[in-house]
C-alpha cells in the first residue's frame, strides 16, 4: 500500500476518533500540529489505527513514532509483513 | 552550599575562572570536580552513592545497546531499572516501608516492633536517579544512543547546577550539549547572570518574605481557621513557586553562564485553565518525565482497554508523580487528587468543549483558571503538611469559624511585607508573561535600549538589597 493511501485513510480514521471534520493529516504532522490530538487520546488513536489496518504495532514502534509519516511507515512495513 | 550563599559565591566565581581558563576540550572535566566538591562538601559520603551510579548507569547502557539478542537486552534492562528503583527505596522510602508494615505486622502481633534505620537521603539521589532511569529508558527504545564517554556521563548525572533539585535532563536535549566543546560567549554570560539575578528576585524578595507567615501557620495547624488558613494556602502556593521558578532560574542562569542550557520547568503554572494544563506548565521536567516514561508505556500496553486504560495509566502516573517527592501518605493523596482532576477532565472534554462555545470565552477561561487555582490549594495542604491528620485538621479548620474579616488574621506579615509581596507578583506576573510571549528571558530584555537593561538591572538588585530576606534559607525541593 503506498504511503500517500495510508495517509488518506488515516485522515479519515483521525476525523471519525477525534470528532472533528477540520483534520486534514500531513507526513510532517504531529501530536501538536493536529487540535485534539493529545498525550490522552494518544493510544486511542494507536488501537483504533491497528483495529482499521488489522495490525499489532509492538511497544518500541509505538515509542519511535514521532510525526505522521513514522506512523505511515510503520503501517506500511506491517502490511507488507 | 546552598545557590543563595557567600560560600557558593566563592565556589561559582573560582569554578567560573578555572572552567574558562583551560582549552574548551577538557571543560567537561572541571564540571566533573567541582560537581564532585559541591556534593562533598554537603556531606562526602553523598559522592559514595552517585559515583557508582554513574559507573553502573554508564555500563548498563552500553552493554544494552551492544547486545545482540533481544533477550539479553531486555535482562539488562529490567536489571538497570531494578538496581535504580531499588537504590532510591532504600534511601528514600526505606523507613516507610518498615513504618507501614511494621503497623500492619503489629495489629497481627502486638509484641513484633520494627526498628527504623538512621538514614540521610543523599543530595539530589531523587533526580539523579530518575536521569538514570531515563536515560536507560531511552537506550533500550533506541531513541538515544548510549554515551561512550564516561566524562560526558559523568557531566550528564552531576552537573552541579542541576544536581540537587534538577531540571531532570534528557538524553536528547543534555547529552549532544555536553559533546561538544563549549566557548567563552559573553551573551551566554550576560543571559546566565539576568536569569540568576530574576531567579534571586523570586526567591529572596517573595518566596523567603512569605516563608516566615506560611510556617507560622501550617507549623500551628490548631490555632488557625476560615479565611487565615484560606490565605495562607494562597501564600503558600505563591511561595513554593517562587522558591522553585527561582531555584530553577538561577540554574538554569549558572548553567548558561558556563555554555549550557537546561530545560525551563515553568510556563506561568496559574494561568492554567485546567489541572491537565498545569501539569503542561508546573515542574515540566518532571512532569514530561512521568508522561513519557510511566503514562506513555503504561497507556500503550493497554490501549485495547479503552478509556479504562487511559485511566488507569493516569492514576498510576500522577501517584508516582506524588509518591516521588516524598515518603508519605500525604504525597500519595496529592499524586492521586490530581489523577481524579485529569480522568475528570479527560472524560469531560467534549462536555467542556461544548459548554466553553456556550459561554464567552474570557468569562469561561477566568471561571476555569478559579476553579484550577483553587482544586491546586486545596491539593497543596496535602502537600505541605506531614501527616493525614494534619490536612485534615487544616481542611476542617479552613471551614469552621470562617468570618470574611481581616482582623484578627495573625498571618504574622506587616503591612510592609504585604505591599511588597504584591508588588511582587505583580513583577512576577509581568516578567513571566512577557517571557512566555518572547520565548525565554534573554529575549525579553536583549531588544531593549541600553539604558532600560540597566534600568532594570539596577532596580532588581536594589530591590533585592533592600527588600530581600537574608539569612540563607533553603530551597523547598532540596529536601525532595
Amino acid at each position: 500500500m503506498e504511503l500517500n493511501s495510508i495517509l488518506a485513510e488515516l485522515t479519515i480514521l483521525f476525523r471519525k476518533e477525534l470528532a472533528r471534520d477540520n483534520v486534514e493529516l500531513k507526513m510532517e504532522m504531529n501530536a501538536k500540529d493536529v487540535d485534539g490530538w493529545d498525550s490522552l487520546n494518544h493510544m486511542a488513536l494507536i488501537a483504533a489505527t491497528e483495529k482499521h489496518f488489522g495490525i499489532k504495532f509492538t511497544f518500541k514502534e509505538i515509542m519511535k513514532m514521532k510525526n505522521v509519516e513514522d506512523m505511515c511507515c510503520a503501517i506500511q512495513s506491517k502490511l507488507i509483513k | 552550599m546552598v545557590f543563595n550563599s557567600f560560600e557558593f559565591l566563592v565556589f561559582f566565581t573560582i569554578v567560573f575562572f578555572i572552567y574558562y581558563t583551560i582549552k574548551p576540550a577538557y571543560r567537561w572535566s572541571v564540571i566533573i570536580l567541582s560537581s564532585s566538591v559541591f556534593l562533598v562538601y554537603h556531606v562526602p559520603s553523598f559522592m559514595l552513592v552517585l559515583a557508582p551510579v554513574i559507573l553502573f548507569n554508564y555500563i548498563t547502557g552500553l552493554v544494552i545497546e551492544s547486545s545482540d539478542s533481544e533477550r539479553r537486552k531486555k535482562t539488562i534492562f529490567i536489571a538497570s531499572i531494578l538496581v535504580n528503583i531499588s537504590i532510591l527505596v532504600f534511601f528514600k522510602y526505606i523507613n516507610f516501608i518498615l513504618e507501614n508494615t511494621g503497623f500492619l505486622v503489629h495489629q497481627i502481633n502486638p509484641e513484633l516492633n520494627f526498628k527504623l534505620i538512621s538514614i540521610i537521603l543523599p543530595l539530589g539521589v531523587s533526580f539523579y536517579i530518575f536521569q538514570a532511569i531515563g536515560y536507560n529508558i531511552d537506550i533500550y527504545w533506541e531513541t538515544s544512543k548510549a554515551e561512550r564517554h564516561l566524562g560526558y556521563f559523568a557531566v550528564y548525572m552531576m552537573f552541579f547546577p542541576k544536581l540537587i533539585s534538577g531540571p531532570i535532563e534528557r538524553t536528547t536535549t543534555f547529552l549532544p550539549q555536553i559533546q561538544n566543546p563549549v566557548y567563552f560567549d559573553s551573551k551566554k554570560i550576560t543571559a546566565g547572570l539576568q536569569l540568576i539575578l530574576w531567579g534571586l528576585f523570586k526567591k529572596l524578595v517573595i518566596a523567603d518574605r512569605i516563608e516566615p507567615s506560611t510556617s507560622l501557620i501550617f507549623n500551628n495547624v490548631n490555632d488557625y481557621h476560615g479565611l487565615s488558613l484560606f490565605i495562607g494556602v494562597g501564600l503558600y502556593v505563591v511561595q513554593i513557586y517562587c522558591d522553585f521558578s527561582g531555584y530553577t532560574d538561577i540554574a538554569l542562569g549558572l548553567a548558561r553562564t558556563l555554555g549550557y542550557n537546561l530545560t525551563d520547568n515553568f510556563n506561568r503554572p496559574f494561568s492554567a485553565t485546567s489541572i491537565s494544563d498545569f501539569w503542561r506548565r508546573w515542574h515540566i521536567s518532571l512532569s514530561s518525565w512521568v508522561t513519557d516514561y510511566i503514562y506513555k508505556p503504561v497507556s500503550a500496553n493497554k490501549r485495547h482497554w479503552g478509556k479504562y486504560g487511559t485511566i488507569y495509566a493516569l492514576i498510576l502516573t500522577f501517584v508516582t508523580l506524588g509518591f516521588w517527592h516524598g515518603a508519605s501518605w500525604n504525597f500519595v493523596i496529592y499524586g492521586f487528587l490530581h489523577s481524579l482532576a485529569v480522568t475528570y477532565e479527560f472524560l469531560t472534554t467534549k462536555l467542556r468543549k461544548h459548554l466553553c462555545q456556550m459561554i464567552p470565552r474570557l468569562l469561561y477561561n477566568s471561571i476555569s483558571r478559579i476553579l484550577t487555582i483553587s482544586y491546586l490549594g486545596f491539593t497543596m495542604l496535602f502537600f505541605r503538611y506531614a501527616t493525614l491528620t494534619e490536612a485534615l485538621t487544616a481542611i476542617k479548620n479552613m471551614v469552621n469559624n470562617f468570618k470574611l474579616s481581616i482582623h484578627g488574621l495573625g498571618l504574622g506579615l506587616g503591612v510592609k511585607d504585604v505591599i511588597i509581596v504584591v508588588l511582587g507578583i505583580i513583577i512576577v506576573e509581568i516578567v513571566e508573561k512577557a517571557k512566555a510571549k518572547k520565548g525565554d528571558f534573554e529575549s525579553v530584555l536583549v531588544q531593549k535600549p541600553l539604558w532600560v537593561r540597566y534600568s532594570i538591572y539596577y532596580f532588581f538588585i536594589f530591590s533585592i538589597m533592600l527588600f530581600g530576606s537574608f539569612g540563607v534559607s533553603e530551597f523547598i525541593y532540596f529536601k525532595f
